[in-house]
């Protein structure tokens, strides 16, 4: 208990979950009940440890990794990622359209959502959670050249799926004209 | 920072940004808490039945020298429908949520149950002797008939309905298990309904299929809506199978012993190939026996099993595909992967009839084995 009274383990769910639980929803491509689940457990293992956590400045790591490898966990038999509508796994052309931006972002997500686990743990701990390779590698429990090398194959497919953005597709075809 | 890293910088921001947890945090852990004590007593109880179960055996031994032979998974057994409380000990499965006050409970007599809502109907056997139908559950009737699947209740089954079979995968008498035991993963958590896919065969529509193993067991889920079921439902079908519990194999029988004694095609490393083959869109081809899966691309059919990783690559005839060192040794092709090492071998597949020969996968195959090896990950290997 701290001097006011209340539980610190208590405190550190109530101020971080919001923010746990977006983590959450971007590692199981935006599915809210997988997300709420993910949270469920990474919460419920820290509560079981609540004693040697306080113990440390912050428990966020270690929740945030119980999240990360129960993810990949719950993902790790492709039956689950079968269910993958096949919409995502090949998007259509793309078409340049200045008012596309919300649905090029959609089109991004998707594409996140159909890469292998791992690989989008990597693309989301290091771009949205701006973790350092270094955290990164051992939040997973790999080295620093494996995250590199995984963010980079998720890039390229994710480059693959969503094609080039809007922006540089009119660029291209501006530039092409240009030359014709 | 590229184009793309920007992009999916912002579209991860903007796709989480209005988020918000529908319940309260400390609720789910207090949730959590509570299934886990649920489990642990689950656990419990299947360990005193061990215990029992162990002392019948040795009963037996005393008696006649030899335990008593097991009751084969596809012998017939008593039915039993009753309105009693769940009864967790000694099947498989993770804890349920209570079940709703009225429903029903069927018994296989081998151990195994569901519940039902009041109302809904069990019966309707096909004449199928493998997989075993173990119920066929419908809102309507569900006479009996049918050659391989319930087609008798199928043809009864009123508007707004659902019809469900639940089928296990059985092997020769005494055989434990299904032929292809790695295109079973292990029960999930919860259990779902599946794709929908077909129409099958058997049953001459399109169903939800869902496939799982569980206590060393094999099962198949197939159901059927009519197009005007209602959302609710779905619900109940969900929650009725997840109210499934299963009695397990004893121990010697389950996936894990018979890996370690060598039946490789037990193993999770063979789920594992099975997900590669499939990734790859390479085609399964039954298999060698319990030693490999069979592969086919092109007109050329391979044998795929894994060893430790510790095992030595042949040296020499290596190329380098997608950052995995692919080596040769006569007519094999291993690379390390997940530590393992992915072997391949020309091999006559017993499904495969000419043009198919055995051969090595041509490149482009061999391209997205070498892929799809890196990207499916290996579990409880």
């Amino acid at each position: 208990m701290t001097d006011n009274g209340s539980d610190p383990f208590e405190e550190f769910v109530r101020r971080r979950s919001p923010h746990l639980f977006q983590l959450a929803l971007l590692l199981t491509g935006r599915n809210q009940a997988d997300a709420q689940d993910l949270l469920q457990v990474a919460l419920e293992r820290a509560w079981r440890r609540r004693r040697a956590i306080a113990r440390t400045d912050n428990p966020e790591p270690y929740v945030r990794q119980v999240l990360v490898n129960a993810s990949i966990d719950r993902w790790r038999w492709l039956g689950r990622r079968d269910e993958r509508s096949l919409d995502t796994t090949r998007p259509g052309p793309m078409v340049a359209d200045p008012a596309s931006e919300v649905a090029r972002r959609d089109l991004l997500m998707r594409s996140l959502a159909a890469l292998p686990p791992r690989q989008r743990a990597v693309l989301v701990l290091r771009y949205w959670e701006s973790l350092p390779e270094k955290e990164v590698a051992e939040v997973l429990g790999c080295s620093v050249g494996t995250v590199k090398s995984q963010a980079s194959r998720g890039l390229a497919r994710l480059r693959e799926l969503a094609g080039p953005p809007a922006g540089a597709a009119v660029r291209h075809a501006e530039v092409r004209n240009g030359h014709d | 920072m590229t184009d793309i890293e920007t992009e999916l910088r912002e579209a991860m921001a903007a796709a989480v940004a209005d988020s918000l947890l529908p319940v309260d945090p400390m609720d789910l852990i207090h949730r959590g808490r509570r299934r886990h004590a649920a489990r642990a007593a689950i656990a419990s109880a299947a360990a005193v039945g061990v215990v029992i179960a162990a002392a019948s055996v040795a009963g037996a031994l005393s008696t006649s020298g030899r335990p008593a032979p097991r009751q084969a998974a596809s012998a017939p057994t008593t039915r039993r429908t009753t309105a009693s409380p769940p009864q967790g000990a000694a099947t498989t499965g993770p804890a349920a949520a209570p079940t709703p006050p009225g429903w029903v409970r069927h018994a296989d007599g081998a151990g195994d149950f569901i519940y039902t809502p009041p109302g809904w109907h069990v019966g309707g056997l096909p004449a199928l002797a493998a997989p075993a139908v173990r119920w066929v559950i419908g809102t309507g009737p569900v006479p009996d008939g049918g050659s391989c699947a319930p087609t008798a209740a199928l043809r009864k089954l009123p508007a707004r309905g659902v019809l469900l079979a639940v089928m296990e995968y059985i092997g020769a008498a005494g055989q434990p298990a299904a032929g292809e035991p790695y295109t079973f993963p292990p029960r999930a958590n919860r259990l779902g309904l599946g794709p929908l896919g077909g129409p099958f065969e058997c049953w001459g529509v399109q169903t939800h299929l869902m496939v799982f193993q569980d206590g060393g067991r094999y099962f198949q889920v197939q159901t059927v809506f009519v197009p005007k079921a209602p959302a609710s439902l779905r619900a109940q079908v969900l929650q009725s199978l997840n109210t499934l519990r299963i009695a397990p194999l004893p121990s010697r029988e389950q996936p894990a012993a018979l890996c370690r004694a060598g039946r490789w095609t037990f193993c999770p490393q063979a789920v594992w190939v099975y997900h590669v083959i499939s990734a790859a869109r390479v085609l399964e081809l039954g298999n060698l026996g319990t030693r490999a899966i069979s592969g086919l691309a092109g007109n050329r059919s391979f044998g795929l099993w894994t060893t430790k990783g510790r095992t030595g690559l042949p040296g020499g005839r290596c190329r380098i595909i997608f950052a995995a060192k692919v080596c040769r040794a006569g007519n094999r092709l291993g690379w390390r992967v997940h530590g393992l090492v992915l072997w391949l071998e020309p091999a006559a597949s017993p499904y495969a009839t000419r043009p198919v020969r055995p051969g090595l996968p041509p490149d482009s195959a061999l391209q997205r084995l070498v892929e799809a090896s890196e990207h499916v990950d290996v579990a409880g290997t």
